[in-house]
């Protein structure tokens, strides 16, 4: 990606080219920091509006890296003004996704009961394996994005991450799935 | 495919051995391993039933935790709206 010179554009123009194209991915990473959908939108409009008030200062290069360092920074001042006792109740999980409309209904039913085990096994992962698969898997992020969101090594996500999934295919197995059983 | 094209595919997927695709096959599944070797790996999961499955077991894995993160269209939406009224040079907090 070209930069531009930071003066090139207004602010508007240059908020409508980096930031708003980024909303969906902004969402889905919040999410998973926050864990709960009202955090999470909170979030992301408070990203969306240090983002404008700092785009002057942004040379266009990267601007989902530049957004999750934004947002990283707004989560971590939201838990500073939380009193650590409600941070316990804020954690709710997510709703369930909806089922897939376009499958058969036993292909669903399958996929269903599939995605629900695999659910389960991300949610014995330790902490840090699971940040990494809430990134890349669930939030869509390159290992390098991912990296500047957790604040780590590009590969150490690598490898948390391959074997965080090697920990859910073991505890797959174990439940008696078997390749070829979903999709 | 033609036979010939079929051979010079086997022959492209025998470059790398199974361990060698072991290695690199879950950044090969993430989109974080270059064209050339990515190619390669392709034409090995395509020849070889073991890493096929293999690529199967991660992919179906990787699939149902994108299920995760699918997104409800009316909190999409709400922030499409609220970035739209920052970049209209109203940016209120919204809330």
């Amino acid at each position: 990606m070209t930069a531009d010179a930071p003066t090139a554009e207004s602010a508007s123009a240059r908020f409508e080219r980096w930031v708003l194209p980024e909303v969906e991915v902004l969402l889905r990473v919040a999410r998973s920091m926050t864990r709960n959908s009202h955090d999470a939108e909170d979030l992301v409009q408070d990203t969306m509006l240090r983002a404008y008030r700092s785009i002057d200062r942004f040379d266009g290069r990267y601007p989902r890296a530049w957004l999750m360092t934004i947002m990283r920074n707004a989560e971590i001042n939201r838990h500073r003004r939380q009193r650590p006792s409600l941070l316990t109740a804020a954690q709710q999980r997510l709703p369930d996704p909806e089922a897939d409309g376009g499958a058969t209904a036993e292909t669903a039913v399958i996929n269903l009961t599939f995605d629900a085990a695999v659910e389960d096994a991300f949610e014995r992962l330790s902490p840090d394996a699971r940040e990494v698969i809430e990134l890349v898997d669930i939030g869509g992020l390159t290992y390098a994005e991912a990296a500047g969101v957790a604040g780590i090594p590009e590969g150490t996500v690598m490898s948390r991450l391959h074997r965080a999934r090697r920990r859910v295919r073991t505890t797959l197995e174990e439940q008696g799935y078997a390749a070829g059983m979903s999709r | 495919m033609s036979m010939l094209d079929r051979l010079r595919r086997r022959r492209l997927g025998m470059r790398m051995n199974c361990a060698e695709v072991g290695e690199v096959l879950q950044r090969h599944l993430d989109g974080e391993l270059d064209d050339g070797p990515s190619t390669i790996v392709e034409a090995h999961l395509d020849m070889c039933r073991r890493c096929g499955l293999e690529a199967s077991i991660y992919a179906d894995i990787k699939a149902a935790l994108a299920e995760q993160g699918r997104l409800p269209e009316e909190s999409v939406q709400r922030l499409r709206d609220f970035g739209e009224r920052i970049a209209q040079g109203a940016p209120d907090d919204g809330r």
